[in-house]
């Protein structure tokens, strides 16, 4: 097998390759390594790079697999972590000037959880600051997608989209709280996945919204998302809201059969005017395989959910206000000018008002859970369009128009997190300029098997995921 | 907006009210953002919002702790 391929090689598999002594952990850790350097001075995935460390582990993992040990799922998987999650040894910035020397003698339970299943940390992953989309002057260089570096690679696990898809890691550990996760994997072209809140822990998770940060997995096929799922999910005595129900295995789920599934594609994003025309048909194109699959496709109506952008950034931005009071109070030049003004503004919002976003919240929850009764699944597009290119992002002054087509697009994404439901972004098509389109699959609240399993069928029944970006 | 836009100046006045200073650089956006976000959020004025609770949306509560 040539060095590319087995870069790309799924996860799944190459646990397997290494379970049978076909490649070592050594050899899978200086593969990544290898194009971490040759590529990403340009992609700049990557705030910190464990080199040795990583090595370190590798050298421990094959020499388990020499002695027969026992291995976990991942043994041997070398994997990069958003920045946001707090990891033993190993600084964590969350994408702030503030904390480039804050180095915690903790994993986040996810983080735990990985390498207790045998994942090798590779690296700490690029996050604009403080998860706070906006950053105009990104402290740890300027991602860029790898499908085209002039285009942005989505936003806040940035790292983790394009890591995933230029094979700088064999998968990555996300953040999702209004599309963290969906929005990267929609622009880089992989598989995103926000769980359920409460299904996998927020502990040693650098918060920005208590009630919807979320861990997920970002990786190339579903598979692999069903396997790092599997990995991090279930209850936390940490975190106090993480629920006590048993993990399925979603590997053992995707059996390919779709037959019966009912399944509503949101018709306000189709009639909104924001969605791009390739986008369109791309997500269309993919409700017409479930349709040929045995699943009964139909058009659902959500009429709240164009607002949910701005219910969700009114939330958003106070919690990230509250969160980083202390800078804004005290040292507020070492916060970039795109996160402090939102900051700033949520700030002087009247708390009536917000009283009045929390009451929006819970009929867009409402309507949300009321079509998931009626549907196993919805469809929707994870963006109105593919990404845009880095220097019509880089605004210097936002405008209300910058403002509203802003909150526009977080409605694809943000409605599903308002909802508290689990929702997985995936390719389902390319622009004609080869940037990739992403779709989105929502499911009920803990249905997390039903999502992974609906997007295994479409992914075995297209061919989206096989694309690889230009530059390998 | 149903209601005038707020002036750069009296932004000002509420962040310092908060404690928080604004800069002069700062300014103008904000300005932009909390208008934009008065102007955008009148919207929930036309929802049912009377019986509605305004607690985060927790999954399943039963199923939690």
């Amino acid at each position: 097998m040539i060095e590319t391929d087995l870069a790309f090689t799924p996860v799944t598999e190459l646990a397997q390759l290494v379970r049978q002594r076909k490649v070592s952990p050594v050899e899978l850790v200086r593969m990544y390594l290898e194009r971490i350097d040759r590529w990403d001075g340009r992609l700049h995935a990557y705030v910190t790079v464990s080199r040795d460390a990583a090595l370190e582990q590798a050298k421990q993992a094959e020499a388990a697999v020499t002695r027969g040990d026992r291995l976990g799922p991942l043994h041997g998987i070398p994997i990069g972590v958003k920045d946001q999650f707090l990891t033993k040894g190993v600084r964590t910035t969350n994408g702030t000037r503030a904390l480039a020397d804050f180095v915690p003698d903790e994993d986040a339970t996810a983080v735990m959880r990985l390498r207790e299943a045998g994942a090798i940390l590779l690296g700490k992953l690029n996050m604009p600051e403080g998860g706070m989309l906006g950053t105009r002057d990104w402290p740890y260089g300027q991602p860029r997608n790898p499908w085209n570096t002039e285009h942005e690679a989505g936003a806040s696990s940035t790292g983790g989209g394009i890591a995933a898809a230029a094979a700088l890691c064999a998968a990555a550990l996300g953040e999702d709280t209004g599309g963290s996760i969906r929005n990267p994997a929609s622009y880089c072209g992989v598989v995103g996945m926000r769980p359920t809140w409460g299904r996998a822990s927020r502990y040693g998770l650098l918060p920005i919204v208590w009630s919807m940060d979320t861990a997920g997995p970002m990786t190339r096929t579903v598979a692999d998302a069903a396997l790092i799922m599997r990995t991090i999910a279930g209850h936390d005595p940490k975190d106090v809201f993480t629920a006590r129900l048993p993990v399925p295995d979603y590997v053992a789920g995707l059996d390919g059969d779709v037959r019966g599934l009912r399944v509503g594609i949101i018709r306000e994003y189709f009639e909104s005017g924001l969605l791009d025309r390739e986008t369109g048909d791309a997500v269309r194109a993919a409700a017409s395989v479930f349709g040929r699959l045995g699943a009964r496709v139909e058009e659902v109506s959500l009429p709240m959910i164009l607002l949910a952008g701005v219910i969700f950034c009114a939330i958003a931005d106070s919690g990230s206000a509250v969160q980083h009071r202390r800078e804004l109070l005290t040292e507020p030049e070492l916060l970039d000018a795109g996160p402090r003004r939102r900051m700033l503004a949520a700030s002087l919002l009247p708390v009536a008002l917000y009283y009045k976003v929390e009451q929006a919240r819970n009929l867009m929850r409402d309507q949300v859970r009321a079509a998931l009764e009626r549907y196993d699944i919805l469809l929707c597009p994870s963006a109105p369009g593919p990404a845009g290119r880095i220097d019509r992002a880089q605004i210097a002054t936002w405008t209300t128009e910058d403002l509203i087509k802003f909150w526009q697009r977080g409605s694809h994404t943000s409605p599903f997190s308002l909802a508290a439901v689990p929702a997985l972004s995936m390719p389902c098509g390319y622009s004609a300029s080869g940037l990739p389109i992403g779709m989105q699959i929502v499911g009920r609240p803990f249905g997390e098997g039903a999502v992974l399993r609906a997007a295994h069928a479409y992914e075995t029944n297209s061919d989206a995921h096989t694309k690889r970006p230009p530059l390998s | 907006m149903t209601t005038k836009p707020l002036t750069p100046e009296q932004v000002a006045t509420l962040a310092q009210a908060g404690g928080l200073l604004v800069s002069s650089d700062d300014l103008p956006e904000v300005t932009v953002r909390v208008n934009a976000f008065l102007d955008q959020l009148a919207a929930l004025d036309e929802l049912p919002l009377d019986s509605a609770q305004p607690i985060p949306a927790l999954p399943h509560p039963e199923r939690i702790g």
